[in-house]
Formats: C-alpha cells, structure tokens, sequence
C-alpha cells in the first residue's frame, strides 16, 4: 500500500514537473499589435517607455513573464511616423542587442515566407557581468518594432535552453491565419 | 648621359606604379541618389533593375556603378524604393539584402554597418563571404534610407592573391549621406 502511494506521488511529481513546460505553450492573437505569439503561459502586459537615438521616444507595450529560470519578453514599439527610417531602427534594435555582451551567434529570421516575408535579425549573447544568455529577435513591419527577447538565467542550468529558441521564433503576422 | 635618361624612365615609371593605388581614390557625390562614395577609380553608371521576393516580380529601378581595379570589383547598386508600399517594408528589404549577400558563399564575418552618428544615423550590415566555387571573397554592405537600398560590393578576384585586401573595407565604408555639406 505504501508503494503504490509512493509510486503514484512519484508519477505525480513527475507529471506536475514535465507538464508545464510542454503543455502551457499557448498561441496569443493580439490584434491591436498585429502579432500572434507564443508564450509558455500568460504574459503580464504593461506600458512602458522605448527610447533610443534613431527610434526617439515611444510607448510601447511590454508582454513578459518568467518561468524555471527563463525570461520571456515580447516589445511592441509603435513607430509608424518613422517608417523612413525603419531599416535604421531595426539595425539599432540589433546593434543594442550585440552590445549586451558576448557574441555567440548572429543570423537571418524570417516569418512568413515570399512576397509578404519580414525578415530581421536573431542574435545571442552570453550577457555581461554572467547574467546568463540571451536571444533577440528584432523585427519590423506594420509600422511597428517588434523585439522578442528569451534570458536563460544561470539559475536555469542549461544556457542552450530550446526554449530560448522556441520562444523567439514562434509568431506570426498573419493574423488571419492563412498558411 | 644615358644614365639620366633610364633613371628618369625607372621613376617616371615607379611614379606610374605607385601613383594610382594611392592617388586616385575620390569621393562622387550623388546628389540625385542622396550619397556620396569613394571610389579608386571612376565608374560606369548604368541603369538596371532591382527584382527579389519582397520587391516583386516587376521589379524597381535601379542605378549601378562599378569599376575594377587590380582584380577587385568595387559596385554599387542603388535601388529605387520610394513608394510608400516599399519604404513600409523597408526593413524587410534591407534584411533580404543581407540575406541574399550571406547566400552567395561562405559566411566569415557578419557586423553592424552605421553611417553617420546619433539621431541621423543610417545603421545597416555588413558581411563577408567566400564566394562559392572559388570566386573569390566578397564584402557587402545593405543599407537603406532616404527611400533607396544601397548595396555596396567589393569583391576580391582569386588572381589578386591577398583576399583580406585593405581596399575593400576601405570601399564598403567611405560613403555619407549627408551630403549637405562638405567631407570631414
């Protein structure tokens, strides 16, 4: 009797330790942002300020939470009086992202493909002062800039998280859906 | 009195030797494509066509430059994207730019490109490649603003014999687009 307790404590442990990283992945349509993205649960949404030479001063909309030692954060900057210089702003949103720390990979990311693809920029580095490594994805369209930032914190154990992956690449800007 | 005239030959001719390389780079400005560039030598102005995914199969218009020097060819490429439907996209299309560039070989090198500083600044990239089957090494900058893609190649012949040739980096970053005033 006490070992079927103990193995059903244990199945449940292990099912309550599994479940949510792989099941609390939940698409969210945001509408007004023109973005649908993926987050591990419900992110806090809140207002803040975005300031930088290029892009000057905006509110931009701040999505984030954190989960076993991983910060997710998506930033929506609404930029539409700038859009002449919205190749600059996202090569500045890059430049910011590589000047956080140690290079370790720089690429091409793209969502959606052809005629109506957005391309940007996916980056990683290993954050100063060990604050652990982060991924940033910086992209515009629709007049906004879209900056999508996972932060595996030391604490998590396992800096090439694909989580980290996951996060920075799972949206879209297809908001009807047509794939 | 022989020797006079074979000594002037030799430095009338390591004059000629030396002279161009050093000499002739000079900065066109561009007033009708908003930039001003360096260039070892003068290039050929053609007009073109710029056509990728995100711009369309129509295509847009486009002014090309180029000239070779010592086994490098240096060019320029300034795609007209000042419809609004472009200028909307135009971070798309700076990143396909860079996209198509990493495309053409081998990447080695992969940088943040700014001309100007502070508010003005115009920020693009960089990148290197190994041209595949042997070609050669090419350097390309994808920048836009002011409504126009400029893409600015330098590439690095086999038959030149030293590919990390100072010459190119020199080539992809001596452009302004402020050309309201004089150089400094």
């Amino acid at each position: 009797m006490r070992l079927v307790a103990m193995a059903f404590a244990s199945a449940v442990a292990v099912f309550g330790m599994s479940l949510p990283a792989s099941a609390a992945w939940v698409e969210h349509k945001y509408d007004d942002l023109g973005v649908v993205k993926e987050f591990p649960g419900e992110p806090k949404r809140e207002i803040v300020e975005y300031k930088t030479p290029v892009a000057g001063t905006a509110k931009a909309t701040r999505l984030s939470m954190s989960e076993d030692n991983i910060d997710y954060v998506l930033t929506v900057v609404p930029l539409k009086d700038k859009l002449d210089a919205s190749a600059s702003i996202m090569g500045e949103c890059v430049f910011m992202a590589e000047d956080e720390g140690e290079p370790l990979a720089n690429m091409t990311t793209r969502i959606e493909p052809g005629a109506k693809a957005v391309y940007g920029r996916l980056l990683s580095v290993d954050l100063a002062d060990k604050k652990g490594r982060r991924q940033t994805a910086c992209l515009f369209t629709k007049g906004n800039l879209y900056i999508v930032q996972a932060t595996v914190r030391p604490e998590h154990g396992q800096m090439n998280s694909p989580l980290a992956i996951r996060f920075t690449n799972s949206m879209s800007f297809n908001m009807e859906g047509e794939h | 009195m022989r020797l006079v005239p074979m000594t002037l030959a030799a430095m009338t001719a390591l004059i000629l030797a030396c002279g161009p390389a050093a000499a002739q780079w000079h900065e066109v400005v561009y007033p009708d494509l908003g930039v001003g560039k360096e260039w070892p030598a003068e290039p050929t102005r053609t007009k073109g066509e710029y056509k990728t995914e995100v711009v369309g199969k129509e295509g847009v218009p486009a002014d090309i430059f180029q000239v070779e020097v010592d086994m490098i060819v240096y060019k320029m490429t300034v795609a007209d994207l000042q419809k609004l439907e472009f200028v909307a996209r135009s971070a798309s299309l700076m990143g396909e730019c860079v996209f198509d560039a990493e495309e053409a070989g081998t990447p080695l090198a992969n940088m943040t490109n700014r001309v100007e500083g502070g508010i003005n600044a115009v920020y693009g990239r960089l990148v290197s490649v190994d041209l595949a089957d042997n070609k050669g090494r090419r350097q390309t900058a994808c920048l836009f603003t002011k409504g126009r893609l400029y893409i600015i190649e330098a590439t690095v012949l086999p038959e030149h014999g030293q590919p990390n040739s100072s010459q190119v980096i020199r080539f992809t970053n001596s452009l302004r687009f402020a050309i309201d005033h004089d150089y400094h």
